[in-house]
């Protein structure tokens, strides 16, 4: 590799090799500065979905602009890898400062008062680093520390789980857990929190020169980071700074609500520490906490809060007697909801700029939008966010927060019900851009934060010759488009977008909808060439139940006819869960489908209608060539608890070549014995017709 | 002097073992389950042969069977998913037709043994060694004695209980682990999962799903990646881990050992088990105790019974 050039970095020497791929110094030709380069294989990040949320993550962390951490230039993709280049920052690692002994006071004070300084900034904006260790973090020979990473570990949670699998499988470590919190160590979902306590350890480690958590073993490590307390470090450093024991059993707790909630705490009472120590020397390039540059504008921004909010929020020692106040706006709300008119408290109408009424008026907070794959740099879109909400305060029904409000939500990683419930709001109108100067695409959803579902989503189109003329021509498409369409039906318009994904969030919009015109789209669906997206549409179909029956009906004649397989599956899923005796018939139909997953699905499908004329063909079911179609038969059997099964399941029991088959076929044995088999069933079997 | 050791199953696969435990002569037949009589006949037949061509005395024989074992009477209990020789004395017919000792036990028992004295729980005074494939075996070290219970029926690990799915099992009862974890039963929780989420229809098991899956199917699959087989056995480790979490609680072993055909799925699996055991076991419990694999494999059955007979010989009064 070292020689080898990649785009306009020419690669120096490998500096080392990380859980995600190597690392080498490079030199960057164009602008002739030292960079490191991380290079990560495509395959390493896992699918497309991890791939794409991992960049996103990088590129948010990317925008970290703070001294005490390492500025990451560009993520760009390239011949197969992800490559990362950031500053090279000269200096050891605090590993290496560490060697195994305590560190001197006044440097531990040094390094973790900037160290919590960079974390909590980054926190501020949404940006967990997952992964912080004393190799993390670099010493500049002037006593600079730089934070190393940011965003660049992975999330570990469902999806990527099996990534993880992958990489300790394959032997390459994925670094010692001696850091982790017992919430990762557990992989558990994680917040800011998890960094605290991993803050913990690094400090434990400054204080006494040795881990917090240690074993033989990764299994023994993250045993003792979830069960153990670390030693005491009164032990392990006769000249222990006074209150750093505190802080450590705080920041440790290994229950996340014990701990410190947020860095700015963490950091206060670190300088309290470091106020009561006399002889701290500050080594150049300290820089003013950001913690207290932050705080003018959090105030300021409080007083746009509604009162009801605040008091939920923080103590009740601030803000007096809002609890009565409260009580009462409660109450009031509920009478609302019962129809009956309520009188406003004197509290609430205080703020009457922020009138939460349900029913009425509703909050909603423009958040300002993304760059998905757009040029639009930060300027153009604050100035079209700051135009939007001019715009949308023209609709009296609604209540828009000003731009201030929600410009500290610049691409701010959390989801939408997060924001949403910060600010208060009803519900959340939020974008992604795509596109160039001159052409730009809008994509935009509005969501209910109490059910966290898409109330409304649209797509706007635009092209113009400028940046701002583009600006005024997308407020007006989507005011036109917000205008024109009633709640719901903007995602029929979304159904044939290009992205399957925006596809499956159109089907899922379409749950809550009661316009029954968009059942037919919905049945459309099922012939689309995304599995995943005809298994929602199957899903979204049932859930409306026996409304959808006849577009379901409709969807499984043609899709047979036309053996469009594929598609008749996701129907006669849809069928099932929708659960009516009118597609006993077709399923029947179905079951003997040359296709074994339409046959299958049939089968399934059958035991859930709970149709006992199905009983004699899904009986037939059993001996099909196809082991899927015999097993679901046999579930289906089950399903149907029919007496008159039992001998054919034996069968299966005792002769089926597959074990699982063996094993479901006791099952459903073992379950129509034991059901006791009331009048109902009897008559349903005795009165049952021929239907074939 | 060498011993005869036998571990039966679907196919009886047999061996002389030497005093170490080493394997000498392996053979292996399939087991005739049309009758109880041919069954019998077949074994006999089968071990005679080996007797007869030892080449040192053989001073007495070992058998493993999937069942229950009185240890007193030497009876068979039950043969679990298998057929009914109830009406037959086999102890009995075994020892007059090969003309040595002969003792019988639970297959799980014997591995256990095993693995105890030549394998992953040489030394340890208390282990637990659990064989995982078509049923769930678990032979119990305890005080650095094989423990047996009253019957000789103890280590009964499959039908313990943790009630997750209300699946009835061949004991009878519901709940228990083996409805869960067993060979059959992972296939068919695999089975169940391909119709749960359409994204599994890409999974590398569906072209097999269609004519026949096994365990080992699975478990291949899982080696290489792939997120059907992996999701269905993780499921399987999680209740493996509060399975072998009550044990740990209950005896406070120092070793668990993990064998059979299910564990062949490798590292990830082991380590999504120990992951659930240390959720679940009373912290001060796992301080001295390792969770590993088997050392000995598919072997530990016939080592087991070859040992276990040479120390009945030794230690049996003379007749
Ligand atoms: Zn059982």
């Amino acid at each position: 590799m070292v020689g080898k050039t990649i785009r306009q970095y020419r690669i120096q020497e490998a500096i080392g090799k990380g859980g995600m791929g190597a690392v080498y110094k490079a030199l960057d030709t164009q602008l002739n500065r030292v960079v490191v380069l991380k290079l990560l294989s495509r395959e390493l990040l896992g699918h497309e979905k991890a791939r794409s949320r991992f960049l996103r993550e990088a590129r948010l962390a990317s925008a970290l602009d703070h001294p005490n951490i390492c500025t990451i230039y560009e993520i760009q993709e390239s011949e197969g890898f992800y490559y990362i280049a950031m500053q090279f920052v000269e200096g050891q690692t605090l590993k290496q400062a560490i060697n195994k002994r305590p560190l001197a006071n006044s440097t531990i004070l040094s390094i973790s008062l900037q160290f919590a300084d960079a974390l909590a900034m980054a926190h501020d904006r949404g940006i967990i680093h997952r992964d912080i260790k004393p190799q993390n973090i670099m010493l500049t020979p002037r006593g600079q520390v730089k934070v190393l990473d940011f965003g660049l570990a992975k999330s570990v949670d469902e999806s990527t789980a099996h990534l993880h699998a992958d990489l300790t499988e394959h032997g390459k470590t994925l670094g010692t857990p001696s850091y982790m919190s017992p919430e990762q160590a557990r992989s558990e979902r994680i917040d800011r929190r998890a960094d605290i306590f991993s803050f913990g350890t690094v400090l434990y480690e400054m204080v006494t020169g040795r881990k917090a958590f240690a074993g033989d073993n990764n299994v023994d490590i993250m045993y003792a980071v979830c069960n153990l307390e670390p030693k005491a470090v009164a032990e392990l450093n006769p000249n222990l700074l006074p209150g750093i024991q505190e802080i450590l059993t705080k920041a440790l707790a290994k229950d996340p609500a014990q701990r410190y909630q947020n860095m700015h705490e963490l950091l206060a009472d670190l300088k309290e520490v470091s106020s009561g120590s006399v002889q701290m020397t500050v080594p150049d390039g300290i820089h003013q906490p950001y913690a207290e540059v932050k705080r003018a504008p959090r105030n300021w921004f409080n007083q746009f809060i509604p009162s009801f909010l605040r008091k939920k929020k923080s103590g009740s020692s601030s803000i007096s007697g809002l609890d009565a106040g409260g009580l009462t706006d409660l109450s009031q709300t509920q009478a609302q909801r019962r129809g009956k008119p309520g009188e406003r408290t004197p509290d609430f109408s205080l703020h009457d700029d922020f009138p939460l009424i349900p029913g009425q008026h509703k909050t909603l907070a423009v958040l300002p939008f993304r760059n998905l794959a757009s040029q639009m740099d930060d300027a153009w879109r604050v100035s079209f966010l700051e135009a939007l909400i001019a715009e949308m305060t023209k609709f009296k029904a609604l209540t828009i927060r000003p731009s201030s409000a929600v410009l500290q939500y610049f691409d701010d990683p959390r989801n939408a019900t997060e924001i949403g419930r910060d600010l208060g709001v009803d519900a959340i109108l939020l974008g992604s851009l795509l596109g160039t100067e001159t052409r730009l695409r809008a994509v935009v959803q509005m969501i209910d934060i109490s059910s966290g579902s898409i109330l409304w989503a649209g797509k706007i189109d635009a092209e113009e010759s400028d940046s701002l003329r583009l600006q005024d021509a997308l407020c007006k498409g989507l005011l036109e488009h917000f205008k024109g369409k009633k709640e719901g039906n903007a995602a029929l318009d979304l159904l044939k977008d290009e992205s399957p994904d925006v596809r499956i969030d159109a089907i899922l919009a379409l749950k809550t909808s009661n316009d029954l015109t968009a059942l037919n789209e919905l049945a459309d669906a099922l012939k689309d060439p995304i599995l995943e997206v005809k298994s929602a549409a199957a899903e979204v179909l049932g859930y409306h139940g026996k409304n959808a029956t006849t577009a379901v009906l409709a969807a499984l004649d043609e899709s047979l006819g036309k053996r469009q397989f594929q598609t008749a599956r996701f129907g006669v899923r849809a069928a099932g869960i929708i659960g009516s005796t009118e597609f006993v018939p077709v399923l029947l139909d179905a079951l003997t489908c040359e296709d074994g997953f339409v046959a299958s699905e049939a089968a399934l499908a059958l035991g859930k209608i709970r149709d006992l004329r199905a009983c004699p063909d899904l009986i037939d079911a059993l001996q099909h060539k196809d082991a899927n179609v015999r097993f679901a038969a046999v579930q289906a059997l089950g399903n149907l608890a029919d007496p008159q099964a039992v001998s054919a399941l034996e069968t299966r029991l005792r002769d089926d070549s597959d074990e699982g088959i063996q094993a479901k076929a006791l099952w459903a044995i073992n379950r129509i014995r034991r059901k006791p088999f009331g009048t109902s069933t009897m008559t349903a079997i005795h009165t049952s017709t021929n239907l074939k | 002097m060498l011993f005869l050791g036998a571990d039966i199953g679907r196919t009886t696969r047999f061996a002389l073992v030497d005093e170490t435990g080493r394997l000498h002569q392996q053979s292996r037949v399939p087991t005739d389950i049309r009758s109880g009589r041919a069954f019998v006949n077949g074994l006999i037949a089968a071990f005679r042969e080996a007797i007869e061509k030892a080449s040192a005395p053989v001073g007495a024989a070992g058998i493993g069977l999937p069942g229950l074992v009185d240890h007193h009477t030497q009876q068979i209990e039950v043969l679990t998913n298998f057929l009914n020789i109830s009406a037959i004395d086999l102890h009995g017919e075994c020892e007059r037709a090969l003309g040595i000792p002969v003792i019988f036990d639970n297959d799980a028992n014997l591995a256990a043994f095993a693995e105890w004295q030549c394998g992953a729980a040489q030394g340890a005074t208390d282990a637990v060694l659990i064989t995982l494939g078509r049923g769930i075996g678990c032979g119990l070290i305890l005080k650095g004695e094989l423990q047996r219970g009253a019957r000789g029926f103890a280590g009964e690990f499959g039908h313990t209980k943790i009630g997750n799915e209300p699946i009835e099992c061949s004991c009878g009862a519901s709940g228990c682990l083996e409805t869960v974890v067993s060979g059959p039963n992972i296939v068919r929780r695999t089975r169940e999962l391909l119709f749960l989420d359409p994204r599994f229809t890409h999974s590398t098991l569906v072209s097999k799903m269609r004519i026949k899956l096994t365990c080992e199917d699975v478990v291949d699959a899982a080696k290489f990646g792939d997120e059907l087989a992996r999701t269905v056995l993780e499921d399987t480790a999680r209740s493996l881990g509060i399975a072998i979490s009550n044990i740990i609680n209950l005896l406070n072993v120092e070793k668990v050992v993990l064998g059979g055909p299910v564990m062949g799925a490798g590292d990830f699996l082991l380590a999504s088990i120990r992951e659930e055991v240390a959720r679940n076991a009373f912290a001060p419990l796992l301080v001295r105790c390792s969770i590993v694999t088997g050392t000995l494999g598919n072997d530990a059955g016939m080592i087991g019974a070859g040992l276990l007979a040479k120390r009945e010989l030794e230690q049996a009064p003379p007749k």
